[in-house]
């Protein structure tokens, strides 16, 4: 059967009778390869470790300023905190992801393997992905010494739930660096452009505060605002739906960006 | 093997490729020719994949390079212009990455691998950091990168760009080893490498095919006349009219103390006389050659033929 | 030709001056519709500043369009324009599509709470209701879109309706919604209406208990009977002239009340099946053989609504006495707010914090008009396991006018402000049972002739609501963070501050240097 149809069109045919696991299984297969890559490179360079550093550095002074106060149920504060960090060190780490191989000549290779743009995309966001769980494991020790301290009393509830809202919270601001980090091979303008776009939806719901009407749409396309219930220990599904929208759009973007290059 | 028929390519109003149409055989080893600006880069992009074109198509492989770019990618190794290596990485990882990225099955990864890496020379330096090679070696690795999953089609953009002498000769030699298994396309800008390479070459000028041969029928048939060269150890005051009176010579021109452009046409050998003539005289020869044809002439030469 | 001459230079030079300045114009496009945005935010009343800088941006597009015409055209149909319009085509499809995946799931609840106390959840009580729920209830919250409240009750009303598909809810700004508003008789934020088949219920602000109470309420089957007394010249539901209460028999009878008249001399007794017994201002003195049977209907725990008449109508004092109350001769009279310049009538703009005030409480301009009020006062003692809630009271300025003769003011011996003119009272019976009694100083306010002032009628059904209540008492414990407090020992803190400040960050740049280092030679 496999002869048979090699006759009518050799590569694509096969393609087409794959089954869909295996198709989705080599999809992912070279998205890991390169997102491997991305990873050991970043870590390979000093960015990962300064970012990481001064990271773990800021979780701790917040840690210890709200140990003084000695509740437990007082610590929802640092992830919020933690948000607004993220705000300022991810537009670091991720300014190098696609800006790195357009600078080095290393993007027309990859684009010219056997790789289609979306899966050089979600490469590319997980390698920043990584780098955030990188980061938020490091923090774990405060729900550990939180639980040590409080005698076991704490409820760990809304610690989980902070760090499942952080990786979804962040999975479109690294989504947002990946489109800008597309667009320019010039890494301090893709930082900028980054912390821009950032700053532009942490605070476009500023104007709702006073105002009423359809200025509510801006409270919804905030992206610091659904963030909230998630250290409240909820996690509510439409939060997730609405972050997974926002990375969507974003690393489509990207691949808006990189496909435009066959035709600009 | 590659069948391009009226390639346009427009970057925004300006015009890089105007219906530029050839094929290349399974085996043969096509150069590409023209100044910097003439489009050679653009077409390969397009046969790459890369780049679509504005409009006409070209198939590799029996693929269109635009409906089915993945096949198309899976059968060419490509070399961009500027060598394109991770610098962080060590040669023997990056050259692992390229084969699994371009499908190479995991088992044959090592293989593979150690294949090229013997082949383009590079052992010496297989655990050495990309960054910190010499362009020799970058280039080699560039190449080798494109040879790791042993592609059908090898496109090959300007390879011997800013090596030395020895280098250009590794370089060449390699590409012409690998003629017969691969076809190859590469891209230049210097005439001797394309007759030293190819089987054929394709001139290309402000993105039009102006011409396409052999290396040996361009040159012949491009040259008007061949010029001699003499450097003498005693020149005469006014040693001109005594080569000028020679037969068959068309031309002579003084280029500085001792040297003496001599041009003659193209069917006659005229140093035998020449140097008899010098002799004769006692003016010393010191070196008796034959000048090639730069590219610059043979295309203002084409350029003015249109 | 001399219209050519005169016109075509002018246009040419205009196109040129436009060709010429494409990009600024753009650029000023760009600025103005931001402009507009902010001038609309700033002013949303004064929709003439944004929608002007509006218009000129907009006019600037067209004349740019109607002169870059032929270019615009040539670029959107070369390859460039072509892809560069599908792109900007399937984007904004790929939003469109977005937003409504947000939109659909902001309207669901789906929600997993991980803290210990279930702090975001419902508790079993609520879902317990919710999955009996057989009728589909309506509600409608007021909120101010600003205040915090909005999105908690928003979060909770979605939380009530995950758990059955027979609850709808609309969260709604009374600002914004006015007309609606109107038609739930809603002033103000806070108040959340909640209906099933006619019937109504209304929590001012509240949680989860006050919510599930409400849709307790409004989804029993009982129909609450309410028995008039008769006999001893009391105010009538039979009774369709100015002084009869027909109107409030209708009004009660539209939300489920079943009304009824008792002549307790011929019955002998008070039904059993009697939720809510009303005295509407009698006349005459109750036989003593009467006043047992209420006494004994009372302390099985009967509700009463008794309303007060000045005299010569008796004053009832040895009930008020067991409640706590005393009253006087003469009637009340109001110097404030008293417009119509009638000495007997008080209008009463004073609601005491109370469960039958609930819908008055929030907006201070609700009043309730009474006429020939009985001047009422707390005792100085109330007896134990009685409590009295004040829910109207006249002002401090007003007084009792013992004799109606002569000039109306304040004299020798009759005593100041302020009168209860109408108070709950809750006796207890038992350890889980209370009895209720609602007293009112007047009896007039809810006649025919007066049910139509103000919110006369809307206060009367009030309280027979809250006599009628069924008892919903269901207890949801307060949600209340579980304290965990920290001491941490000498030891400990330092711990935590080398560990979370010098040894974490130190190990993680001690990493980067030493990957460094290995990939620099």
């Amino acid at each position: 059967m496999k002869g048979a149809v090699t006759v009518l069109h050799p590569g694509r045919a096969l393609i087409l009778i794959r089954p869909l696991w295996t198709r989705i299984y080599e999809w992912l297969t070279v998205t890991a390869l390169i997102a491997r890559r991305e990873i050991r490179s970043l870590f390979s360079s000093w960015i990962a470790y300064v970012t990481l550093t001064f990271f773990a550095f800021l979780i701790g002074l917040m840690f210890i300023s709200i140990l003084q106060l000695g509740e437990a149920g007082q610590m929802r504060v640092l992830y919020w905190n933690t948000a607004i960090i993220l705000i300022f060190v991810l537009p670091i780490v991720t300014m190098r992801l696609l800006a790195e191989e357009r600078r080095l000549g290393t993007l027309e290779l990859l684009l010219t393997s056997p790789v289609t743009d979306w899966q050089v995309v979600v490469g590319k966001f997980s390698a920043g992905f990584f780098w955030l769980l990188t980061g938020l494991a490091l923090s774990l020790y405060v729900p550990y010494l939180i639980n040590r301290f409080s005698g076991g009393t704490a409820d760990l509830g809304p610690y989980w739930t902070a760090y499942i809202g952080l990786a979804f919270f962040a999975a479109p601001l690294i989504a947002i660096g990946v489109f800008w980090s597309s667009v320019t091979d010039n890494q301090i303008i893709a930082a900028m452009g980054t912390f821009g776009t950032y700053l532009l939806l942490y605070i476009i719901n500023w104007p709702t505060e006073g105002a009423a009407g359809w200025a509510e749409i801006f409270r919804k396309i905030s992206l610091y605002y659904r963030f909230q219930d998630f250290t409240a220990g909820l996690i509510k599904f439409q939060d997730i739906v609405y972050y997974l929208c926002w990375t969507f759009l974003a690393l489509y973007l990207s691949v808006q960006v990189l496909a435009s290059r066959r035709w600009r | 093997m590659i069948q391009v028929s009226e390639l346009t390519k427009y970057y925004g109003e300006t015009l890089a490729l105007s219906q530029v149409s050839f094929t290349v055989q399974k085996g043969e080893i096509v150069g590409f020719l023209g100044p910097n600006g003439a489009g050679k880069t653009t077409t390969m992009r397009i046969l790459a994949g890369y780049l679509s074109p504005s409009s006409g198509s070209a198939k590799v492989g029996g693929y269109d390079v635009v409906e089915e770019s993945l096949e198309v990618r899976r059968i060419i190794g490509y070399l961009p212009e500027t060598v394109p290596i991770y610098s962080e990485m060590r040669v023997r990882e990056y050259l692992t990455y390229m084969a699994r990225i371009r499908g190479v099955d995991r088992k044959r990864v090592r293989s593979r691998v150690d294949d090229v890496i013997e082949r383009c020379g590079l052992r010496d330096v297989a655990d050495r950091i990309n960054g910190h090679l010499s362009k020799g070696y970058r280039q080699r690795v560039g190449v080798a990168q494109a040879l790791v999953h042993e592609p059908k089609v090898l496109i090959l953009d300007e390879p011997t760009i800013g090596l030395d002498p020895v280098q250009v000769r590794e370089i060449r030699q390699l590409i012409k080893e690998l003629a017969g298994d691969h076809t190859v396309i590469l891209s230049t800008h210097i005439l001797p490498e394309v007759s030293m390479t190819c089987q054929r070459v394709l001139i290309i000028h402000k993105g039009r095919l102006i011409a396409e041969d052999s290396p040996e029928n361009l040159s012949r048939g491009l040259m008007k006349s061949q010029r001699i060269l003499v450097r003498l150890q005693k020149p005469p005051s006014e040693p001109l009219s005594a080569l000028k009176n020679l037969d068959g010579v068309l031309s002579v021109e003084r280029r500085d103390d001792n040297l003496f452009a001599i041009e003659a046409p193209t069917d006659q050998d005229l140093r035998p006389q020449i140097a008899e003539a010098v002799v004769k005289r006692g003016w010393g020869l010191l070196e008796l050659r034959s000048e090639e044809l730069t590219l610059e002439e043979i295309f203002i030469n084409l350029v003015t033929k249109e | 030709m001399g219209n050519r001459l005169r016109g075509l230079p002018i246009t040419k030079t205009l196109r040129r001056l436009i060709h010429e300045n494409a990009l600024p114009i753009l650029m000023t496009i760009a600025v103005l519709s931001i402009g507009a945005l902010t001038l609309r935010l700033a002013y949303p009343a004064t929709p003439l500043y944004w929608g002007s800088v509006l218009g000129v941006a907009g006019l600037l597009l067209l004349a740019l369009i109607a002169v870059e015409f032929r270019e615009l055209l040539t670029f959107l149909i070369s390859q460039k324009g072509q892809m560069g319009t599908s792109v900007l085509v399937s984007t904004l499809l790929l939003i469109g599509i977005l937003v409504l995946i947000v939109y659909v799931a902001d309207r669901r609840e789906i929600s997993w709470d991980w803290t210990k106390i279930k702090r975001h959840s419902l508790s079993p009580q609520t879902i317990n209701v919710l999955k009996n729920l057989k009728k589909e209830v309506k509600v409608y919250a007021f909120y101010d879109a600003q205040s915090p409240e909005f999105p908690r009750v928003q979060d909770l009303l979605r939380r009530y309706r995950s758990h059955s598909a027979k609850i709808s809810f609309q969260v709604v700004d009374p600002d914004r919604e006015p007309l609606l508003a109107r038609e739930k008789e809603v002033t103000g934020s806070g108040i959340t209406i909640f209906e099933a088949n006619g019937k109504k219920e209304r929590v001012s602000f509240g949680g989860e208990k006050e919510f599930t109470g409400a849709i307790i309420k409004v989804t029993s089957d009982k129909k609450p009977n309410v028995y008039f007394l008769v006999g001893h010249g009391e105010k009538s539901p039979e009774d369709f002239g100015a002084t009869g209460i027909s109107n409030l028999k209708t009004g009660l009878e539209r939300q489920n009340y079943i009304i009824k008249t008792l002549k307790l001399m011929t019955e002998g007794k008070i039904p059993a099946d009697c939720d809510v017994l009303v005295i509407a201002g009698a006349q005459q003195s109750l036989l003593p053989q009467e006043k047992k049977v209420i006494d004994e209907y009372l302390k099985k725990g009967g509700k009463l609504l008794l309303m007060l008449e000045p005299d010569p109508a008796p004053s009832f004092s040895d009930w008020l006495d067991q409640w706590g109350l005393q009253t006087n001769p003469g009637i009340v009279v109001e110097p404030e707010n008293n417009i119509i310049a009638d000495a007997a009538a008080v209008f009463a703009l004073s609601f005491r914090f109370h469960d039958i005030t609930r819908p008055f409480q929030k907006a201070q301009q609700e009043a309730v008009l009474f006429v020939t009020a009985r001047p009422l006062k707390r005792k100085s003692q109330v007896p134990s396991g009685v409590t009295v809630s004040e829910l109207i009271e006249s002002s401090a300025n007003s007084w009792r006018e013992g004799e109606l003769k002569g000039a109306v003011r304040k004299d020798q011996g009759e005593e100041g402000g302020p009168f209860i003119l109408a108070c709950a009272v809750e006796k207890t019976i038992s350890d889980k049972k209370k009895q209720r009694t609602v007293v009112i100083a007047d009896s007039d306010f809810f006649t025919n002739g007066l049910i139509a002032n103000l919110r006369n009628g809307a206060f009367a059904a009030s309280c027979i609501h809250w006599l009628a209540g069924e008892d919903v008492l269901i207890e949801i414990p307060p949600k209340e963070d579980l304290p965990s407090r920290m001491f941490l020992s000498r030891h400990q803190q330092v711990f935590t501050v080398v560990w979370s400040l010098i040894a974490l960050p130190l190990a993680i740049l001690m990493t980067g240097f030493i990957v460094w280092w290995n990939r620099r030679g």
